[in-house]
């Protein structure tokens, strides 16, 4: 069943005019989690805004559980959607202690304080109705906030950047539990990220905007196997691109493109040659923790990157490079 | 844009009606002295132009030029000093110099006229250290007295403005100038007091606003002013038309400072980061350096604030039992409901329009939002005769029909009533509360009320719940920096206050004029005293 689906959306803001979803169309099944990611300014936030009532767009269509809440001709508001938002920096009521908070929403529920116990319960803070939000640490506070999104039982969660405020060494401990509880409940839910690891790592399919458009949509293995763009390639990882010219160096038979391209640490190396590789010069290197950067310089005068597991450097300044086809992505120009 | 606002279902049409009726309802005064610009003046004015216009003119200019160049000296050196330097008693010192904030100028006026006169203060001191029989008499009365009284009395708001820019805004500058080898002196003219002269600029515009919109300085010191004029044409002509003129003519000039204000303030675009903004660090000058400093500063807090409290003092205490009445706490009583209830108006309407321009999506509203708050800049005198013209012509009206529908003789519903007065003031001093408030919602921001709404929650109740509560000092700023500049306005209350109301400024300006300076003191006092009020909390407030 459709939980969601926007259709033709385009909203461009009036301060500068600049189009920042343009034409946009979309759907999420029910319990499907899927990721919006982008560089900053892709319009992420805005779509998000979009779906949950907090902006109108310019024109199109969505439509929540069969039931039109954005047209040219109707409007519904924030609060009458049904829908829960867990904002970047969370924001917790902070003159209200946490039972408050997470109860806040329930003024249609029968019992309210046994439904604050059971949400409080599920993010593992069952104890903390009392205490206020400032006594909190960030990932407490975090819980929290699902916990008041979660508690009216919407019919569809948004999360916007939902970890950018929290501590990176934190970081991918939160982020399991959170979506441990998420996937818990079997609700359908949407959340924006500019970080790729988030993405790949719990959504069941990502979509990837760039200027106002959704660019790829399709499982993480899909997106990072096989981007459509090398900005959609370099958002999961470092990559070189050659273009035809470039690649014809290399004299490897594989089916045309505009583009190629293959990540650091997949291109093959010895120090001696060996056949169907080239010779390359070692020009600098940066020391990446698990990894060793080289950049190198090839006879033909390109200059790639090579990653290298940091506890075998290269020793010396030369080296001898293979690309294997396998590991070579392709990309067309659009029409 | 309009066609969006009126074909956009999107738009939340019950806050935009209620913006643009606000809007209309406090811009009317101002729209009915501007369109005035346009039918023309009295019979008189041919008489002013030829005769007096030149006298009012270059005395407006005089007072707006002379008390410039002193609040500029009177408040940027103090600043600086209490900013970059640290001696004893700083930060009371600091505090102190505010304190000319809670005299009204036309007190601090009335007071130096004490002081200099004839057997007074100053001369009798004179007599005593110099135990001399006569000293040469100075008289304060006249233009060079006023344009001194009053800038001790406005020195406070450039002094304000330069301070919050030198001690939290200059710090990365000032710190980068030091490492390229810049002193302390240097490193205050070449980068600290370029780049603080929109903020002082800014400060020195409240001045010119406050000289220009003097009525009660002026009057007692015989000086004529545009102010004075408006009052002239008006009582002593009896031509309200050329009263409208010129309040019209002193209103494009003000509309005039501030765009020259904007447009100074838009070509250098000073940007400041000020997450990033820490206090300057103070250097510890040698002693007898500070001792100096101590003294420059006192100059101006003895001469804005003490010296006048003592006269102020003493005249009470000379005529305590006459003036002490069960009549004076009448006036107290009145002045102060008058004020709270301004002050209660003005925050309900800031609250309103602010959140109002948030919530209804529509552009052409939130730019007419923030329109209302230009009535601060607009002289009292200006506001109460734009008040008088539309509703002398509304109340004719209502009574007409009440006469013909009801048969019934009522009075007039706002012209010459307490519901007059009060709308008189709100247009007034709207902005004294919009502004705290507008600055405390802007650091809440949306999220919270965006978290309520996405909980399902409705607006109302979000209002009560979480906006008022989040912005409970923002609110409470706001109404008591209302309520005490209602308590000092003078020429607005002057010429709008109902038969038989009486407040502590009017009743302090009536003993003046009957040359009954000394039993000023008394309601004098009680305006000072709630003026200290605020100022304790905005030092609080500048100090966290």
């Amino acid at each position: 069943m459709t939980v969601l689906n926007i259709q033709g959306v385009t909203k461009s803001y009036t301060s500068d005019r600049k189009c920042v979803l343009s034409n946009l169309d979309f759907t999420l099944e029910k319990g499907e989690i899927c990721a919006f990611i982008g560089e900053s300014g892709t319009g992420k936030s805005t779509l998000l805004k979009l779906i949950a009532g907090l902006e109108t767009s310019d024109s199109g269509t969505i439509i929540l559980e069969g039931k039109t809440v954005e047209s040219a001709s109707k409007f519904v508001a924030a609060e009458d959607r049904g829908i829960g938002f867990v904002f970047q920096d969370f924001a917790l009521f902070p003159h209200m202690s946490i039972k408050k908070n997470v109860g806040y929403g329930l003024a249609k529920f029968q019992d309210k304080t046994a439904r604050v116990s059971e949400v409080l319960r599920m993010v593992g803070l069952a104890s903390y109705g009392d205490r206020y939000p400032h006594e909190l640490s960030g990932g407490e506070q975090q819980r929290i906030a699902l916990a008041r999104a979660l508690a009216p039982n919407p019919t569809l969660l948004l999360l916007d950047e939902p970890f950018s405020n929290l501590d990176t060494a934190l970081k991918s401990q939160i982020r399991n539990e959170l979506f441990e509880i998420i996937k818990g409940t079997g609700i359908s839910c949407i959340f924006v990220t500019h970080d790729a690891q988030d993405a790949i790592s719990l959504a069941h399919k990502i979509a990837v905007l760039d200027q106002g458009k959704v660019v790829q949509m399709g499982t993480p293995k899909a997106l990072f196997d096989q981007p459509f763009t090398p900005a959609i390639a370099r958002f999961f990882g470092e990559i070189n691109i050659f273009n035809q010219e470039e690649f014809q160096h290399f004299d490897i038979e594989l089916e045309k493109a505009d583009f190629y391209g293959i990540r650091p640490e997949h291109i093959t190396y010895s120090l001696t040659p060996e056949k169907n590789s080239q010779a390359a010069v070692i020009m600098g290197e940066t020391f990446h923790g698990l990894w060793r950067k080289y950049r190198i310089k090839l006879s033909s005068q390109m200059e790639l990157d090579l990653m290298v597991d940091a506890q075998v450097p290269i020793e010396g300044k030369e080296v001898f490079i293979t690309l294997a086809p396998a590991y070579l992505l392709m990309f067309h120009k659009k029409d | 844009m309009f066609s969006s606002f009126y074909y956009n279902a999107k738009i939340d049409k019950k806050w935009s009606l209620l913006t643009i009726a606000i809007v209309l309802l406090l811009g009317a005064p101002l729209l009915t002295i501007l369109l005035k610009l346009f039918s023309g003046p009295g019979e008189s004015w041919a008489h002013i132009k030829e005769y007096l216009l030149l006298d009012y003119l270059s005395n407006s200019l005089f007072l707006m030029v002379a008390c410039s160049i002193f609040t500029l000296i009177l408040g940027v050196i103090p600043a600086w000093l209490v900013s970059a330097y640290s001696f004893p008693f700083r930060k009371l010192l600091q505090w102190l110099l505010i304190l000319p904030l809670a005299f009204p100028n036309y007190l601090t006026a009335y007071a130096y006229a004490g002081l200099f006169d004839y057997s007074g203060i100053y001369e009798r001191m004179m007599v005593q250290i110099f135990n001399v029989d006569h000293v040469s008499h100075i008289d304060i009365m006249g233009i060079w007295g006023l344009a001194w009284v009053m800038s001790f009395s406005l020195y406070p708001y450039v002094y304000l403005s330069a301070r919050s820019f030198f001690s939290h805004q200059s710090h990365r500058q000032m710190s980068a100038a030091k490492v390229l080898g810049a002193g302390r002196f240097k490193a205050f003219y070449s980068i600290a007091l370029p780049l603080a002269r929109p903020a002082v600029v800014g400060g020195l515009l409240l001045v010119v606003m406050e000289v220009l919109g003097d009525y009660g300085s002026a009057y007692y010191y015989g000086v004529s002013t545009y102010t004075t004029a408006i009052f002239r044409s008006w009582f002593a002509l009896e031509e309200p038309e050329t009263a409208v003129y010129l309040s019209a003519q002193l209103c494009m000039f003000i509309l005039f400072l501030i765009v020259m204000e904007r447009s100074l303030r838009g070509k250098k675009k000073y940007r400041f980061n000020s997450e990033g903004s820490q206090e300057l660090i103070k250097k510890t000058p040698k002693a007898h350096i500070q001792v100096m400093f101590m003294l420059v500063i006192i100059i101006p807090i003895s001469l804005g604030f003490i010296l006048p409290l003592i006269q102020m003092m003493y005249w009470a205490s000379l005529t305590f039992h006459e003036v002490w009445s069960t009549s004076l706490l009448s006036i107290v009583w009145s002045s102060f409901y008058l004020s709270m209830i301004t002050a209660f108006i003005c925050i309900c309407i800031s609250f309103l329009l602010i959140y109002a321009a948030k919530w209804s999506r529509s552009l052409i509203i939130q730019r007419l939002s923030s329109l209302p708050i230009l009535g601060y800049a607009v002289p009292g005198v200006v506001i109460a005769v734009g008040i008088m013209i539309p509703t002398l012509i509304f109340d004719k009206w209502l009574v007409n029909i009440a006469q013909y529908y009801l048969n019934w003789s009522m009075g007039f519903l706002i012209n010459g009533t307490i519901i007059g007065l009060i709308f008189a003031y709100s247009v007034r001093f709207l902005a004294v509360a919009y502004h705290p408030l507008e600055a405390s919602i802007q650091k809440t921001g949306m999220r919270f009320e965006q978290a309520a709404q996405m909980l399902g929650v409705q607006r109302w109740k979000r209002m009560l719940q979480i906006n008022i509560p989040l912005n409970k000092l923002g609110l409470l700023s706001g109404a008591l920096l209302v309520f005490v500049d209602t308590m000092k306005e003078l020429p607005l209350t002057l010429l709008l206050k109902p038969y038989g109301i009486m407040t502590l400024s009017v009743k302090a300006f009536e003993y003046a004029s009957d040359e009954r300076i000394a039993e000023t003191a008394l309601p004098a006092l009680f305006i000072i005293m709630t003026g200290l009020i605020p100022i304790f909390l905005l030092n609080r407030m500048m100090n966290t």
